[in-house]
C-alpha cells in the first residue's frame, strides 16, 4: 500500500516527475500524430489504388493486348468467388484539341462503363456524370456524340485550398484521339500515310481518381471505340486486362491464386489459337500496384525505424530524471530499509513510480494528439487562409485532406510502447535504489 | 522467557576508509534483559553506533553472534532480517528520518503499511490507524497527524519518530542519539518519553555522547576504542 502511496507522492511533489511526464507526453503526441498522417497517407495510397483496379487483374504489359478474354470471362463468372469482371484495354495514344496543333502522349483506357462501375469505383471520380457511371461517354451537351472522359489535370487546376474548380455545364471541347495500332506479332498494323487510327471525340467528363498517374496521364473513352483505335477489334478481339472484384466474404490472396490456376487451364486449352495467352499475368491488386504502393511503405517502415530512436531518447530522458529522483530519495530508502522493507519492496516503488509517469505521459500525449488531429485539417485550414502557410503545395499534390483516422492498435502500441520505455529507463536506477545498504545511507559521519 | 532479550557475543567490525583499515569493534560482548533501559556511550568514533545497528540488523559482523531471543540474527536470511527489523526492533534516529512525502499519521502507519499486503491492508487499516492514533495521542500529536514532517519542531518530530519505532509494539527500542540534534529542553521531554516507555515495559537500548543522558538510562556500557571498559 505504501508503495503506490509513495509513488504518488513522489510524482506530485517532484519537478522531475513532471519533467518526465512532459517528456513522455511531448513523444507520444508526436508519434501518435506523426504515425497516423503516415499511416493514413498509405492507406489512402493503397485504398485508392485497390478501388482504381479492383481485387484481381489479368493483363498483359505488351501492347498487343490478348485474345479471348470474353470466353474467359464467361468461365470467370462462373466462379462462386467472383462478383464482377471488366475487360479493359491500356494503350498509349496522342491527343488535341481539333483546332490545334498541339497534341500530347496520353495513357488511354478503353472500358466498358457499365461493367467498370461494378469492379472499381471509377465512377466516384466523375464529376459531371457522378452516380451515373454507365453513360460517361454520353456528354452532356449532346449524348449521342462519342464522349471523352479525361484526368482532372489535364482540364484543370487546383486552388489554394486543394478543389478542383468545375463550370456548372461541362466545355464543349472537341478532341482528336489517335492511336497506332499494332498486329498481333506487334509491328505496325498500318503503313504508308494511314499508319494512325484517329477518332474525334467530345470533352464528356473529367476523372478524378486521387491517383497522380491516372489523373495527369489518363484518357478514358468506351472499350469499342479504343478497340478501334488500336485495331484490337480484328480479326479475334483483344483487350490488355481483365479487371475482377470478388464478393466480399473471399480472401483475395486464395482467391487470386484460383483465378491464376483456371488461367494456367484455360491457357492449356487455348494456346494453339494464340500465343498472346502465354504473355498474360494473373496478380493481386496488391502485387500489381507494388511498383507505386513500395516508396510509400519503405518511406513508413523507415519513419517507424526513426521513431524507436525516438522511444530509446524517451528511455534515456526517464534514466538521467530516475538516476536524479534516486539521488534525492536515498535517505527515504535507508528509512524503509530500516523498518524491513525488502530489496523488491523498494525497486517497487520506483518502478511503480516509472510506470505511472509512462501512463500519465502517454493518456496527456495521446489525448493531446486525438485532439489535435481531430482538428488537423481546421488548424492547417486556418494558417493557410490567416497565413498562407500550408503543409504542402495543393497544386502540386493529390492530397485533398490531411489523414487523421486514428488506428486504435497502433495508439495501443505507442501507448504501451511508451510505458515499458519508462519502465525500461526506471530499471536500472530502481535495481541501484534497491541494492543500497541501510547502514551506509543513515549512519551520517559517526561510527 | 529468556534470560536476554539480546545478547552480542565477541563483535568485531571493519571498515575501509581508503587504504586504512578501520577496525571499530574489536570483540564486543553485552545482553541486556527484558525491560532494561541500557545507554551506550563512548567518545566519537568508539563505535557505538555501528553496535547499535548490529544489534538492530542494519549491519552485519565481520564475526561474532548477535542472539534476539536466543537466536542468531547473523545467520538469518536477507528475508528474516527485514521481518525482524519490520516487528521485533524499532529504530529513533538523531536526525528523526521522517519520510518528507507522508503525514505524521502515515510515518507513524509506516512499519505496519510495510508488512501489509494490498489485502491486508484493507481489511486491517481501522485497526492500524486507530493504533496510530492512540500512539499519537500518548505522543501529544493528537493534533498533528495530518501535518507533515515540515511542518513540526523538531521536538514533535522527534515524538513521530518514535510513534513509528513502537507502531508494531516491537520487543527492543533502539534510539542513536535521540536528542542529539534537539536543544536541552526538548531533549529532556524525549527522555521523559523514553522513560515513560520503558516504565511500562520497553526494553530500550540508546546511544548517546553524552553521560548526562546516559545516567537516565539504568545502565550505561561503555564503549572505548572497539571494547567495552572493564567491569561492564
Amino acid at each position: 500500500m505504501y508503495k503506490f502511496k509513495l509513488a504518488i507522492r513522489y510524482i506530485l511533489k517532484r519537478p522531475a516527475s513532471w519533467l518526465a511526464i512532459a517528456a513522455v507526453a511531448l513523444c507520444v503526441f508526436m508519434v501518435v500524430v506523426v504515425m497516423t498522417v503516415l499511416s493514413g497517407l498509405v492507406t489512402e495510397f493503397r485504398n485508392k489504388n485497390h478501388s482504381f483496379t479492383g481485387d484481381c487483374i489479368v493483363h498483359t504489359k505488351s501492347l498487343v493486348g490478348f485474345p479471348l478474354y470474353e470466353q474467359f470471362i464467361t468461365l470467370l463468372e462462373k466462379d462462386t468467388s467472383v462478383a464482377a469482371t471488366s475487360p479493359v484495354i491500356t494503350n498509349w495514344a496522342l491527343m488535341s484539341l481539333t483546332r490545334s496543333d498541339q497534341n500530347m502522349a496520353v495513357e488511354i483506357m478503353g472500358i466498358d462503363p457499365n461493367r467498370h462501375c461494378n469492379v472499381t469505383s471509377w465512377g466516384n471520380s466523375l464529376f459531371y456524370h457522378k452516380g451515373n457511371c454507365r453513360d460517361a461517354f454520353k456528354p452532356l451537351r449532346d449524348p449521342n456524340r462519342p464522349g471523352l472522359v479525361i484526368g482532372i489535370e489535364r482540364v484543370s487546376r487546383r486552388d489554394m485550398f486543394g478543389a478542383y474548380p468545375h463550370d456548372p455545364v461541362p466545355p464543349d471541347y472537341e478532341l482528336a484521339v489517335s492511336c497506332f495500332p499494332l498486329t498481333a506479332k506487334g509491328t505496325l498494323a498500318k503503313m504508308g500515310t494511314d499508319l494512325v487510327n484517329t477518332k474525334v471525340f467530345y470533352f464528356s467528363d473529367d476523372s478524378h481518381t486521387g491517383l497522380a498517374g491516372p489523373d495527369t496521364g489518363n484518357i478514358y473513352a468506351s472499350l469499342d471505340d479504343v478497340q478501334m483505335l488500336c485495331s484490337m477489334n480484328a480479326p479475334q478481339k483483344r483487350v490488355s486486362a481483365i479487371y475482377i472484384r470478388f464478393k466480399n466474404s473471399v480472401n483475395i490472396n486464395d482467391a487470386t491464386a484460383n483465378v491464376r490456376k483456371l488461367w494456367n487451364n484455360f491457357t492449356a486449352q487455348n494456346s494453339a489459337q494464340s500465343e498472346l495467352l502465354k504473355n498474360v499475368l494473373v496478380q493481386s491488386w496488391k502485387d500489381y500496384s507494388r511498383e507505386e504502393i513500395a516508396p510509400l511503405e519503405k518511406e513508413q517502415v523507415m519513419i517507424t525505424v526513426l521513431f524507436c530512436m525516438v522511444g530509446i531518447i524517451t528511455i534515456f530522458i526517464i534514466f538521467v530524471i530516475f538516476s536524479m529522483l534516486v539521488g534525492s530519495k536515498t535517505k527515504d530508502i535507508g528509512i524503509l530499509k530500516s523498518f524491513g522493507a525488502s530489496d523488491i519492496d523498494i525497486a517497487y516503488v520506483f518502478l511503480t513510480v516509472s510506470t505511472l509517469i509512462g501512463a500519465l505521459g502517454s493518456a496527456i500525449g495521446a489525448s493531446a494528439g486525438i485532439f489535435f488531429l481531430r482538428n488537423i485539417n481546421r488548424i492547417e485550414h486556418y494558417t493557410m487562409e490567416r497565413f498562407g502557410l500550408a503543409l504542402w503545395d495543393r497544386s502540386m499534390y493529390s492530397i485533398e485532406a490531411i489523414p487523421n483516422q486514428l488506428n486504435a492498435l497502433v495508439l495501443s502500441i505507442i501507448i504501451a510502447s511508451a510505458i515499458l520505455a519508462c519502465v525500461a529507463g526506471a530499471l536500472l536506477p530502481a535495481m541501484r535504489a534497491s541494492n543500497k545498504r541501510p547502514v551506509e545511507i543513515l549512519q551520517v559521519t559517526q561510527i | 522467557m529468556s534470560k536476554y532479550i539480546i545478547r552480542a557475543t565477541g563483535v568485531h567490525k571493519h571498515y575501509r576508509m581508503g587504504s586504512a583499515d578501520l577496525h571499530v569493534l574489536k570483540g564486543v560482548g553485552m545482553a541486556v534483559k527484558p525491560g532494561e533501559f541500557v545507554a551506550i556511550t563512548g567518545a566519537s568514533g568508539s563505535g557505538k553506533s555501528t553496535l547499535l545497528h548490529i544489534l538492530g540488523a542494519l549491519d552485519r559482523p565481520d564475526k561474532g553472534s548477535v542472539e534476539f531471543q536466543e537466536t542468531d540474527i547473523t545467520k538469518y536470511s536477507w528475508a528474516r532480517l527485514n521481518k525482524y527489523r519490520n516487528s521485533q526492533v524499532g529504530f529513533v534516529f538523531q536526525f528523526y528520518h521522517l519520510l518528507p512525502e507522508l503525514t505524521v499519521e502515515e510515518n507513524i502507519m509506516l512499519p505496519a503499511m510495510i508488512s501489509s499486503s494490498m489485502l491486508g491492508w484493507i481489511k486491517n487499516r481501522k485497526t492500524i490507524k486507530a493504533r496510530a492514533k492512540d500512539l499519537a495521542d500518548q505522543l501529544g500529536l493528537k493534533e498533528r497527524l495530518a501535518h507533515k514532517p515540515h511542518q513540526l519542531s523538531g521536538g514533535e518530530r522527534q515524538r513521530v519518530a518514535i510513534g513509528r519505532a513502537l507502531m508494531k509494539s516491537p520487543p527492543l527500542l533502539l534510539a542513536d542519539e535521540p536528542t542529539g540534534n534537539l536543544d536541552s529542553a526538548t531533549g529532556n521531554g524525549i527522555l521523559e518519553v523514553l522513560e515513560t516507555l520503558n516504565r511500562a515495559g520497553q526494553t530500550i537500548i540508546m546511544v548517546t555522547h553524552d553521560l548526562r543522558i546516559a545516567d537516565r538510562a539504568h545502565r550505561v556500557i561503555r564503549l572505548a576504542d572497539g571494547l567495552i571498559g572493564s567491569g561492564q
